[in-house]
C-alpha cells in the first residue's frame, strides 16, 4: 500500500504524464498548422531531427543483448524520441530509440496484442551531483503500472523491453540504486511515440492554455 | 463556408476560444483543424454517442464469441438517411462501424466512392444456387489431373445466407495433398461473373502457370477454361487463389490449401492429428454483404477489414480431442488485409514451419502473428481436459477518441475429453528439434548474408483525387501510426478511398521508378540482397505483406536486428516505419510479380515485375 506522500507524488506524476502526452500532441498540431504543405501532408516531428542527430553522434553498440541492432547495421528510420529536462536538471539531454525485438514472426506482439519494443535510452549532461545515481523507468501514463529499466551506467545508455500501448519514460535521481520505486527528483522525461495518438479536438491550439510549456 | 460555420458552432458549444475564426478554409491543415473541431460538435450534440464511447473502449478485454449477429453487426450503423435506398440493385451505404463513433466527417455526409457498387450477380435467386459444402480432401499423385471450377455458391454463415463464390462448390476450396516433386494438371473453368485466374501461392512452378493476368497469362473470361501444370518443388503449406480482382474474388471464398508432403517420414515431429485453418474475415451489415467496387477497388486506404471473422469459412471452428493430444495446425491467412494475432488459451504451442520450409529450430511460442498470405505450421499440445479457445487478440485504435482498446474474438473452441490419447507424443513435443536439413540448405547462403545491398525498395503512397476533407483530416489523424493496423480505425475514410484516388507505391530507390515501371533483371542462380523500407513519413504509413512470386527468400534482419531462426519464405510483412533486409534466392526463370498482399493495395498499384533469365 502506498503511503499518502507517495499517492500525492503518483497523482502529480500521473498528471504530468498526461500533460506531456497533451503537450506532444499540441506541439505537433502547432507545427502542422504553422507550416506550409508543398508536397502533400507531412507529419513534421520537431523533436525528431535533434534526436536523430544525437543518434548519429552515438553509433549503436548493441548494448541490449541479442534483441539489439547489430553494430553498424542498417536501422532504417528508427523511431527516436527526445527526452526533455525538468527543472531539476535543465541542462540534461536524452533520447529513446525504439526498435522491434527479435521474434520468429516479423511483428512482435504479445498474446494480448501489445506491441513489444526494444528501447534504448541515452542521456547526456546529467548533473553530476555527489553520490547521485540515475535510474531509468517506464510507466503507463496513469502510473498504475511501472517498470524499472535499470541504473544508468557510466556510458549513460541502457536498454530494455516494453510492451505497453502508451508509456512515459523518465530518469530519476536517487541516492541509491537499490530502490524499487523512484523517490528522488525526475530529471528527464519523454513519451512513447504512441503518445501522439490523441484526440485533437479540444487540445493544444484549440485550448486557451498551451501545453507547450510542459515540453 | 457552411462547414466552417459548423466548426465555429462546435467551438462555441465547447465554450472554448478557438483559432478556427482565423483559419483560412483554403489551407488544408486549417480544414483539418476545422473538421476535427466539427467532430467535437458531433460528440457534443450526440450525448448518446459521447456517453457510449468511454465504456465501450474502456471495457477490459471483452471476449466476443465470433458469430454473425444482426445486432452486433449493425450496432452503430443505422445510416439509412445517408445512404442510397436498398433495392434489388446494389447500392452504396455507409460502412459498418467497429465502435460507436461519429458517422462521417463533417462535409462528407452522404459521400460515396466514385465507382459502381458490385456484388456477385444480385439478380440471382439464392435458392437456385447450389449450397456450398465443406471442402473435400483431394489426394493427388504425380501426373494426376484435377478439375477446378470457380462458381457461384450459396453460403450459410451463422443465421444468414449469402451469394458468394467457391471452388468446386466448396468452402474453402478442395484441400490438395500432393507429394513433393509431383507435377499435376489442373483443368480450370471460370463460371463466375468476372474474369479470373488461379495463382498457386508460394509454389515455385513454371512461370507460364503462375496465374497472374497481365504478366503470365490473359485473364480467364467467364465461361472459359485454362489448363495449369503445377510442379511442387518444395515441401510445405501453400494456397491457391485468384490473382485478378482478388479484393472481390478471394474475399468471396475463392481460396484453398495445398499441402506438399516431404518424402521423409519424420520431416515433422510426431502428432496425433492435424487441422487446416484458413483465417478470413467478411464485411457484412444488415443488408448483407457490403458492396465492392466494380470498376475499381474501394477500401484502398487500409484494405477491406471484415467485421465477421471466419475460420474455414465458418464463424466458429470446433474440434474435439483427447487428453494429451498433440495436434498439428496448418495456418493460412487468406484475409484481404487483416493481420491475425492468434493464441490458443491454455495450450502449449510449438512453432515448426513457415511459408516454404521448416524453421532452423523449433521454438515454443505464446501467440502466432500471421499477415495476409502468410502460413505457419504449429504443433499444439492439449495436456488437460477442458475447453481451449482459439482467439484473435489485438489492441485496436480508436482514432476519433485517441485511444487504444482491446479487442478479442473467439475463433474456435477445442474440447478436450478426459480420455487419454492412445499414443502419447508429449516427450517428442517437449523436445525442440533442430532441423539439420534446413540449416544445411541455408548454410550455402550464409556467406551472402553480409553482401552489400543489391536493390532497395521504398514503400509509400500517393494521394490522387481523394476528397480533400479526408486528406486534411488524415494529416492530423495519423500524427501517430502504429507499426501494424490490426483493425479498421477509420472505416468511413477507408471506404471512400479507391484505386483511382489513391496509389500505393513500391519505389526503386536507385532509379526512382515505381511499381510496374521497375525492371529488375536477374539470372537464374543469382543471390541478391534486397532492402525494403516501409517509409515512416507517407500519407498513411501501414504494414505491407510483400509477396515475391516464383522464388523464395530469407528475412535476414528487421531494423538491423538479425533474424536468429530462419525459414524460407515467400511473404514477409513489413511494419510501418521498419526496414527489412531479405536474401532472394533467384531460382526460377520467367517474369514474376512482387507485390503487397493486401488485396486493395495491390489493386491500387502496389506491384512490380522482375525478370529471371535462365542460366546458359
Amino acid at each position: 500500500m502506498l503511503i499518502v506522500f507517495e499517492r500525492k507524488k503518483q497523482r502529480e506524476l500521473a498528471g504530468f504524464g498526461r500533460r506531456v502526452l497533451g503537450a506532444a500532441a499540441a506541439l505537433v498540431v502547432a507545427t502542422l498548422l504553422a507550416g506550409e504543405d508543398a508536397g502533400g501532408p507531412r507529419v513534421a516531428m520537431g523533436a525528431e531531427p535533434r534526436a536523430a542527430a544525437q543518434l548519429a553522434a552515438h553509433p549503436l553498440r548493441g548494448s541490449g543483448g541479442e534483441d539489439a541492432p547489430l553494430s553498424g547495421a542498417c536501422l532504417g528510420d528508427p523511431e527516436v524520441v527526445r527526452l526533455g529536462p525538468t527543472q531539476s536538471a535543465p541542462g540534461a539531454r536524452g533520447s529513446m530509440v525504439l526498435t522491434q525485438p527479435g521474434s520468429p514472426f516479423e511483428i512482435t506482439v504479445d498474446r494480448d496484442g501489445f506491441q513489444t519494443f526494444h528501447v534504448e535510452i541515452r542521456v547526456e549532461q546529467l548533473p553530476r551531483r555527489r553520490g547521485a545515481k540515475y535510474l531509468v523507468w517506464v510507466a503507463k501514463p496513469e502510473l498504475d503500472e511501472y517498470k524499472r529499466i535499470g541504473a544508468l551506467p557510466g556510458e549513460n545508455r541502457i536498454a530494455g523491453r516494453v510492451a505497453w500501448n502508451q508509456f512515459i519514460v523518465f530518469v530519476s535521481e536517487e541516492t541509491s540504486e537499490d530502490v524499487e520505486r523512484w523517490q528522488g527528483p525526475i530529471v528527464l522525461t519523454g513519451i512513447s511515440p504512441s503518445g501522439r495518438l490523441h484526440t485533437m479536438a479540444g487540445h493544444g491550439p484549440f485550448e486557451d492554455v498551451s501545453c507547450q510549456q510542459y515540453y | 463556408m457552411a462547414r466552417l460555420r459548423v466548426a465555429e458552432e462546435a467551438a462555441q458549444v465547447r465554450g472554448r476560444n478557438p483559432l478556427v475564426p482565423i483559419l483560412v478554409w483554403s489551407q488544408p491543415r486549417c480544414r483539418a483543424a476545422a473538421v476535427l473541431v466539427g467532430l467535437s460538435l458531433v460528440m457534443a450534440v450526440s450525448p448518446a454517442v459521447a456517453a457510449a464511447v468511454p465504456p465501450a473502449v474502456a471495457a477490459a478485454s471483452p471476449i466476443v464469441v465470433n458469430d454473425v449477429s444482426p445486432v452486433a453487426a449493425t450496432a452503430g450503423q443505422q445510416h439509412s438517411g445517408h445512404a442510397m435506398p436498398d433495392s434489388a440493385e446494389v447500392a452504396w451505404r455507409m460502412p459498418p462501424q467497429p465502435i460507436p463513433m461519429p458517422m462521417m466527417l463533417p462535409g462528407l455526409m452522404g459521400a460515396t466512392p466514385g465507382v459502381t457498387p458490385f456484388l456477385p450477380d444480385p439478380g440471382m435467386d439464392p435458392a437456385m444456387i447450389r449450397e456450398a459444402v465443406f471442402r473435400e480432401v483431394k489426394e493427388v499423385e504425380d501426373g494426376d489431373t484435377l478439375r477446378l471450377e470457380a462458381g457461384f455458391v450459396r453460403r450459410q454463415i451463422g443465421a444468414r445466407t449469402f451469394t458468394m463464390y467457391g471452388f468446386n462448390g466448396q468452402y474453402p476450396g478442395p484441400l490438395i495433398r500432393v507429394p513433393q516433386g509431383a507435377e499435376i494438371i489442373v483443368l480450370f473453368t471460370n463460371n463466375i461473373d468476372l474474369p479470373t485466374a488461379v495463382h498457386w501461392h508460394g509454389v515455385r512452378l513454371e512461370n507460364q502457370f503462375d496465374g497472374v493476368p497481365g504478366v503470365t497469362q490473359d485473364p480467364v473470361e467467364p465461361g472459359e477454361s485454362f489448363i495449369y501444370r503445377v510442379y511442387f518443388r518444395d515441401a510445405g503449406l501453400y494456397w491457391y487463389h485468384p490473382h485478378h480482382r482478388e479484393d472481390i474474388q478471394q474475399d468471396l471464398g475463392l481460396y484453398g490449401n495445398m499441402l506438399v508432403s516431404a518424402s521423409a517420414a519424420d520431416y515433422y515431429g510426431p502428432a496425433n492429428g492435424e487441422d487446416f485453418l484458413m483465417l478470413d474475415d467478411l464485411l457484412v451489415d444488415e443488408a448483407g454483404l457490403f458492396p465492392y467496387g466494380r470498376e475499381a477497388a474501394v477500401h484502398t486506404l487500409m484494405g477491406r477489414f471484415g467485421n465477421q471473422l471466419l475460420v474455414n469459412g465458418e464463424p466458429l471452428w470446433r474440434e474435439t480431442l483427447r487428453r494429451g493430444e498433440v495436434r498439428r495446425l496448418y495456418l493460412t491467412n487468406v484475409a484481404n488485409t487483416r493481420t491475425f494475432n492468434l493464441a490458443l488459451e491454455g495450450a502449449e504451442l510449438k512453432l515448426v514451419g513457415a511459408d516454404v520450409s521448416k524453421f532452423e529450430r523449433e521454438t515454443f511460442v505464446s501467440n502466432i502473428v500471421l499477415a495476409p498470405a502468410q502460413r505457419y505450421i504449429v504443433d499444439a499440445r492439449f495436456a488437460e481436459p477442458g475447453s481451449y479457445a482459439l482467439v484473435n487478440a489485438i489492441q485496436a485504435i480508436d482514432h476519433f477518441n485517441g485511444r487504444f482498446y482491446p479487442q478479442t474474438d473467439t475463433l474456435g473452441i477445442v474440447t478436450v475429453l478426459d480420455d487419454p490419447v492412445a499414443e502419447d507424443h508429449s516427450a517428442a513435443f517437449l523436445t525442440l528439434r533442430e532441423h539439420a536439413d534446413v540449416v544445411e540448405e541455408i548454410d550455402r547462403y550464409r556467406a551472402e548474408f553480409a553482401r552489400p545491398v543489391d536493390h532497395e525498395l521504398e514503400l509509400t503512397a500517393r494521394v490522387g483525387a481523394l476528397p480533400s476533407d479526408i486528406v486534411a483530416a488524415m494529416a492530423l489523424d495519423t500524427l501517430y501510426f502504429p507499426p501494424v493496423e490490426w483493425a479498421d480505425a477509420m472505416p468511413m475514410m477507408n471506404y471512400l478511398s479507391t484505386s483511382r484516388n489513391l496509389t500505393w507505391i513500391m519505389r526503386d530507390v536507385a532509379t526512382g521508378k515505381e511499381n510496374r515501371e521497375i525492371d529488375w533483371r536477374f539470372t537464374e542462380g543469382d543471390v541478391r540482397k534486397i532492402r525494403i523500407r516501409n517509409l515512416r513519413r507517407s500519407f498513411h504509413p501501414m504494414q505491407h505483406p510483400i509477396h515475391i512470386h516464383g522464388q523464395r527468400f530469407l528475412v535476414l534482419s528487421r531494423d538491423g536486428v538479425p533474424s536468429g531462426n530462419l525459414a524460407w519464405k515467400d511473404t514477409a510483412v513489413i511494419p510501418a516505419g521498419s526496414t527489412f533486409d531479405i536474401l532472394l534466392e533467384v531460382s526460377n526463370p520467367g517474369r514474376w510479380m512482387a507485390h503487397c498482399h493486401i488485396a486493395e493495395h495491390l489493386e491500387a498499384g502496389m506491384s512490380m515485375v522482375f525478370s529471371v533469365d535462365p542460366r546458359s
